[in-house]
């Protein structure tokens, strides 16, 4: 069905593919797993049509493709899911749902503008449709809410519901489950395998999970540096010696601080409700009856399924939602009204989810913003900078390259860098491995423990277990509540898991 | 909209049928009430409306910027003036082929802006209008020089009164095909190649085609205000076309409301009428009245009250009058509040 047939992309000096072929029959689904940086995203662009590669050919049905542009690739039948999900942003769902039907209307585009009756008949068909597709993902409930704010995981089947309204045959998926809890990765398994056989599609996806890849995938890549490292059964590829080198790591001694006893509170979270929206649009409260305490130096990490409260935990934190009712203190002074602004200025500093770096402009820009504090003071940037180049090497070599063009893993490098260019007392990180390949967000969890051991008090928000290695202390958090708090080594326990996150033992 | 009517009392329902009963009073019955000379105030607050309206298909659905809109305006203007005069067509005539004229040019803007984008294209847009004002409204042969061109009403709307009801048909057209425009596949097109080009890529949707769709819908509908404002003062001029107007319209969409329409209408209107309502209200000599202030002509009000107007929309109200209408068009249509304020988060860019 598709056919990528040696193809080979270049920016500027870097060959981001080399040579890389790849062939998806009718039906199948193929996975393509590899470290981040190794050209994934790249190739979905090359095959759905954003970049025209430099050689090679990409074949759909048959039919030799390479110089369509994207929107008749989607038109011939191929549809793509994001990395960081492909919706319109502040419209309703129901709103993406029709403009991602737009293929699917019968009617001309004049027609349509002019109001001559037969479109509006099918716009009433197409409006069925969309109900109905809402309806196969169960999100019927969220149907008429605005996309923003909705949490990752139901925007990920958003996106995937627009997907299927473009009537499509063969569906890219780019990293599906980032962002999802153990327990819905297993049931979106079931509901791929339920769609190829309801919708007839064939699926092709990056992914980093590989467990859901062996589940799912009839048939694997593994891409490298741009090339193709191996292909085959998952359970082949999965064996292979070079895969497991290059993509799962090096199995690391799990290396654990010895807790650190004897702590002065930090922080001091006591009774906290939140909600958000104002007057009579607020919301049912968000967080309620929070309490809790960070330690000066301690690594505190926050558990949950998505929706639990974790993001806007942080978010409270930081000083960007106000809280109903509660207090807290950091350092011993109530900071409960300042302004985020303000507490920046004594030592909180957030490291957004999704990374947030400033695509448009270079690395190096990035992290000067990040020292906006200390912008009359170039002896404490250049101290500061000097800190964040030896914490990341990897930074330090690319410091004129836009920000955009980094892959993940050093995107998020590069957001925990530009937070620490406001030398902060407390640093909060909303899940630091998200769309993260293991051995990469392994190495980020390896630059949080070397920031904390520099005497930053550091607050993790994660999906996943991984993070209890590089924690002291964990709580988790279940629909706004604090349901479990103790130490990394209670948390990692298998009843705890399957209870609040979902991890099937 | 979706759930059921909170207020469905018999006193909700008779408050609601006043309030359209006193709109429709004010647009359909009042101005019958008023001098020709003063009718005519209004029928140029109507195609404003469809000015702003025309505006709002660029700016608010395609995301594009138009600072040379008074050429839009003008070319249907001088082709509507054109073909009545010099060719002595009837009016059905001169309007088509002042909408043909007039989506043929927005094309070729639009054609431009799929090569120039953001800043730049919207100095070929000044400078497309400011060009038009000076030498392609001064063609003696098309536009009569400056003397201009003479463009009687037509014979069965002569009357000042009758002519007004025509505008308000015309605006009610263009307000349906607006609404259609939206709320079928062109539109949902556009909101998400002004959102997300990738994305639009990816639904199908393609991003030349609705780009020059929205240019000339937007052609059309300014043209046809163009050949309105030519019946409705007899003549045009190229000294109308001015590119204190063109920021005019421009002002007046964005305070009216982008995407609304009901904002983008009543701001439209509002900026039409701010000459009239500073005779009519003696305002030249309150303000005169204040020390230091020198003495401001009437027809240079939209430009001092414009750029305070818009500061306001810009901090205060991001989605203009059209926000702040939005709660009394939900209230008359019974629906409930959403479940968010609008305009503040949703789309405050673009």
């Amino acid at each position: 069905m598709l056919e990528v047939d040696g193809c080979s992309v270049s920016f500027g000096g870097v060959r981001a593919l080399r040579d890389i072929s790849l062939i998806v029959s009718e039906l199948e689904i193929v996975g393509i797993i590899g470290p981040n940086g190794a050209g994934k995203t790249t190739l979905f662009d090359v095959i759905n049509g954003f970049r025209r590669p430099d050689a090679g050919r990409v074949r759909f049905r048959g039919v030799d493709i390479t110089d369509l542009p994207a929107h008749q690739r989607a038109a011939a039948g191929m549809a793509r899911a994001f990395q960081n999900v492909g919706l319109i942003r502040g419209v309703t769902v129901r709103a993406n749902l029709l403009a991602a039907e737009h293929l699917a209307a019968h009617y001309s585009a004049s027609a349509g503008i002019l109001g001559l009756p037969a479109t509006w008949s099918d716009e009433r068909r197409l409006s069925r449709r969309a109900e109905t597709l809402a309806e196969i993902l169960g999100l019927t409930y969220v149907l008429d809410r605005t996309v923003d704010g909705l949490p990752y995981g139901i925007l990920k089947h958003i996106e995937l519901a627009a997907v299927l309204a473009t009537d499509p045959d063969l569906v890219l998926l780019d990293e599906p489950t980032s962002g999802m809890g153990p327990g819905e990765t297993a049931a979106f398994a079931d509901t791929l395998l339920e769609l190829r056989r309801t919708f007839q599609v064939t699926i092709l996806m990056i992914e980093h999970n590989v467990p859901f890849v062996s589940k799912v995938c009839d048939h694997v890549y593994c891409l490298d540096f741009g090339e193709t490292l191996a292909a085959g059964k998952p359970e082949e590829v999965r064996a292979n010696p070079k895969v497991v080198e290059a993509y799962l790591g090096k199995d690391e001694a799990s290396r654990r601080l010895a807790a650190r006893t004897s702590r002065e509170p930090l922080v001091v979270v006591d009774d906290l409700q939140v909600s958000y929206g104002t007057g009579q649009h607020r919301s049912p409260p968000v967080l309620r009856d929070l309490s809790f305490e960070v330690l000066e130096g301690e690594r505190l990490v926050l558990l949950g399924l998505n929706g639990a409260g974790k993001t806007t935990t942080l978010a409270t934190l930081a000083g960007l939602l106000r809280p109903d009712r509660g207090s807290i203190l950091f350092a011993g002074r109530d900071i409960t009204d300042l302004p985020a602004a303000e507490r920046v200025a004594l030592g909180i500093t957030l490291v957004p989810e999704g990374r947030q770096v400033f695509p448009g402009l270079s690395v190096e820009h990035n992290l000067r913003l990040g020292a906006w504090m200390h912008r009359h003071d170039a002896h404490q940037v250049a101290e500061c900078r000097d800190r964040v180049r030896r914490l990341f090497p990897r930074l330090a070599r690319r410091g004129w390259q836009r920000a955009g063009t980094l892959s993940g893993g050093e995107q998020q490098m590069l957001a925990i860098g530009r937070a620490l260019m406001a030398s902060p007392r407390l640093l909060l990180i909303d899940e630091a491995s998200l769309g993260l390949s293991p051995a990469i967000s392994r190495a980020v969890f390896k630059m949080i423990d070397e920031i904390n051991a520099d005497g930053v008090t550091v607050v993790l928000v994660e999906q996943g277990t991984a993070a209890l290695g590089h924690a002291d202390r964990a709580l988790i958090l279940e629909r706004g509540r604090i349901v479990h708090r103790g130490t990394s080594a209670e948390t990692d326990h298998a009843s705890l898991r399957e209870r609040y996150l979902g991890t099937p033992v | 909209m979706n759930g059921a009517p909170p207020t469905t009392s018999a006193g909700g329902r008779a408050a609601r049928g006043a309030v359209v009963a006193g709109l429709a009073g004010l647009v359909l019955v009042f101005p019958l009430t008023r001098s020709g000379i003063e009718v005519n105030v209004y029928t140029e607050a109507v195609i404003y409306a469809i000015i702003g309206l025309s505006l709002n298909v660029l700016v608010g659905y395609a995301g594009q910027i138009s600072l040379g809109h008074q050429a839009f305006v003008g070319i249907g203007a001088f082709t509507a003036a054109y073909v009545t005069t010099v060719h002595e067509q009837n009016f059905v005539a001169a309007i088509g082929v002042t909408m043909l004229v007039g989506a043929a040019q927005a094309l070729l803007l639009g054609l431009v802006s799929l090569r120039i984008t953001g800043l730049y294209f919207a100095l070929v847009t000044l400078t497309y209008g400011t060009m038009a004002e000076s030498s392609l409204f001064n063609i003696t042969s098309l536009t009569g020089g400056a003397a201009g061109q003479a463009a009687p009403k037509p014979a069965a709307f002569a009357s000042d009164h009758r002519y007004y009801f025509l505008c308000l048909a015309f605006l009610a057209v263009v307000l349906y095909v607006d609404w259609r425009l939206t709320a079928t596949k062109a539109g949902r097109a556009l909101l998400a190649i002004r959102q997300d080009r990738r994305v639009a890529a990816s639904f199908g949707a393609d991003l030349k085609r609705y780009t020059l769709i929205a240019f000339m819908v937007s052609g059309v509908f300014a043209s046809v205000a163009g050949a309105l404002l030519a019946y409705n003062t007899g003549s045009v001029v190229a000294g109308q076309f001015t590119f204190q107007l063109a920021l005019v319209f421009v002002i007046m969409t964005v305070v009216g409301g982008l995407r609304s329409r009901a904002g983008v209408v009543v701001g439209s209107a509002f900026f039409a009428l701010t000459g009239f309502l500073f005779d009519k209200l003696h305002l030249a000599s309150a303000v005169s009245a204040i020390p230091l202030l020198p003495d401001l002509p009437a027809d240079l009000a939209p430009l001092v009250l414009g750029p305070l107007l818009l500061l306001f929309t810009l901090t205060r109200h991001p989605g203009g009058f059209g926000e702040l209408l939005r709660p009394i068009g939900r209230w008359l249509r019974a629906a409930p509040p959403a479940d968010r304020p609008a305009g503040a988060r949703v789309e405050s860019h673009a």
